[in-house]
């Protein structure tokens, strides 16, 4: 049962590459998978815990699966992900074997959420930046694959990292599973653990480990750079987390990730001012979203906030991406109203305007930073959600206040799966309190 | 185990110092031997025993047989990737008519 929200995808993918040429019935099957890997994970959150032995090999020895609150909360994140997402390639032309790639991006996600290995997380890595290889190089012009090269060469890097951080750690604590690991972990082995530290930075886009984003995001299709920004990065961040809290504290670990964080939130913005392209200038504000979590987490650990921030980050940026898509498609002006209000909602969620959704979350999680005095990291939070209101109204005034240029049409489908997320996004601020209970009680089982 | 230890520096100072290179093929290069000091690395880290982990009674002589399967996963893997980065690199310098990475981004 556990293993399903990783077997599934893989399965039906492999079926997809048997038969190509039938796009109608990959994009429904898609579409159930989707589906299925999303109830899958909601069905895990009634249980506290759910654990697979694979194969029958016993902790410590084996692969041991661990659906917990927080990895069923991302595994059925990834389902609403997949859903939106197969929505939204209807109403657009994608290359051949799109739907197989993006549903193995989907299994190994889940793979990197349930897995308490830390090898066969590297395993789930790997699975996750093939498919996300593939994905970008077959979607980018021909001009375009200097930002598939960058992604392709960093992300290779952090691999190694990893790799040899793994190895290294095996060969002095001789455990694989993370909480094997945390018991035998002595000081000597803090150098293996800075190294996968430093890969899973390198992964969810850390300054200054982020160059491989702002280079590729927007060379790839709407649909595609719209699940890369709800995915890859917050593998790194889910992975860091887990991993740095279940090991002992590690507070000059802590303490780098903070000062990361700070100055991520700071170059993301800056960044972004300076970008023409759409796409481009989010992706520089995922850099600076993603330096804010981390700074929440590395000044009070893994709370309710930061969890509840993890969640509202992935539908809004993902629904940001996708209105962006919309919006680059059909020239500078947008005159669905529907489109408009999304991305107000959207763009006021990210900057933390009461009451959407932002606004809970960073409430909390800034109040944690000031509680744990890094004063000027919480100074610079506050004036990076300012930044991200500037920068929001920027992209209003240039692309909705824009000239009208000829009729537009914009796929219906495309419409419902921004609509999608918009309820999701609405939803997590009017019941923000039921969904921080949630959160709590998601990280205290 | 010295010996073992210094090819893994060499390896990776050699891999780090290809991928600084301007050429797309020395990235390649530059990732295979990477990946390769990786591995030599886990295998390092395993200690270096010459008894094979077979049989029904072990002591500390005998090779740890984890490792060894770490390395198996990581060389196939490495060869998938070895294999999509060649066809990047082809397609992309076919596109761009030169083996210069920063003829990439010129647009």
């Amino acid at each position: 049962m556990i293993a399903l929200p990783i077997i599934l995808p893989f399965m039906v993918a492999a079926i997809f590459l048997i038969f190509p040429e039938c796009q109608r019935l990959q994009k429904s099957l898609a579409f159930i998978t989707s589906l299925v890997i999303y109830a899958l994970g909601l069905s895990f959150l009634s249980d506290s815990k759910t654990v697979l032995e694979v194969g029958g090999w016993e902790w410590p020895f084996g692969i041991v699966l661990v659906a917990d609150g927080f990895s069923s909360v991302m595994v059925s994140l990834v389902g609403l992900v997949g859903i939106v997402a197969t929505l939204y390639s209807y109403g657009e032309e994608l290359r051949d074997r799109h739907y197989p790639l993006s549903l193995i991006l989907l299994g190994s996600v889940n793979g990197a959420f349930l897995t308490t290995d830390l090898f066969n997380l590297y395993v789930w890595f790997e699975v996750m930046l093939m498919a996300s290889f593939v994905l970008l190089s077959t979607n980018v012009s021909k001009d375009g694959f200097g930002g598939a090269f960058k992604y392709v060469l960093l992300n290779l890097v952090s691999s190694f990292m990893f790799l040899s951080g793994v190895g290294l750690l095996y060969g002095s604590v001789g455990a694989l599973n993370f909480s094997h690991i945390a018991s035998r972990l002595g000081s000597e082995d803090l150098l293996s653990v800075y190294l996968i530290a430093a890969a899973f930075m390198i992964k969810s886009a850390l300054v200054p480990f982020y160059f491989w984003l702002p280079a590729s995001y927007h060379r790839a299709s709407a649909t595609v750079s719209a699940l890369f920004a709800a995915l890859l990065t917050k593998v790194g961040i889910y992975s860091l987390i887990r991993v740095l809290s279940v090991f002992p504290e590690i507070p000059e670990l802590l303490f780098a990730i903070g000062v990361f964080a700070t100055i991520s939130m700071l170059v993301g913005i800056i960044g972004a001012f300076g970008q023409v392209n759409l796409r481009r200038l989010l992706a520089f504000d995922v850099v600076s979203q993603v330096g804010f979590v981390l700074l929440g987490f590395s000044t009070g650990g893994l709370s309710s906030a930061v969890v509840f921030y993890l969640i509202h980050m992935i539908v809004v940026e993902m629904n940001l991406f996708l209105i962006a898509g919309v919006i680059e498609k059909r020239g500078n002006f947008i005159g669905s109203g529907i489109i408009g209000f999304s991305f107000i909602v959207s763009a006021c969620a990210l900057a933390g305007v009461p009451p959407f959704s932002g606004f809970f979350g960073k409430f909390l999680i800034i109040a944690e930073i000031f509680e744990n005095s890094w004063v000027l990291s919480g100074v610079l939070a506050l004036i990076m959600g300012l930044g991200t209101l500037v920068l929001m109204a920027r992209i209003w005034d240039i692309y909705f206040w824009g000239e009208k240029k000829g009729e537009i049409v914009i796929s219906s489908w495309q419409i419902i799966s921004v609509i999608i997320l918009t309820i999701v996004t609405l939803s997590l601020s009017i019941f923000s309190a039921q969904v921080l209970e949630l959160c709590q009680w998601v990280i205290d089982v | 185990m010295l010996i073992v230890s210094l090819s893994v520096g060499v390896l990776f100072s050699s891999g780090v110092y290809l991928l600084l290179q301007k050429s797309l093929l020395r990235t390649l290069l530059g990732i295979l031997l990477l990946g390769n000091g990786a591995n030599l690395l886990i295998f390092v880290s395993g200690g270096l025993k010459t008894k094979a982990p077979f049989g029904k009674v072990f002591d500390q002589s005998f090779a740890d047989p984890v490792p060894q399967a770490l390395i198996l996963t990581a060389i196939v893997i490495g060869l998938g990737i070895a294999a999509f980065f060649l066809v990047l690199i082809l397609r992309a310098s076919s596109s761009t008519g030169s083996d210069d990475v920063a003829e990439l981004d010129r647009e």
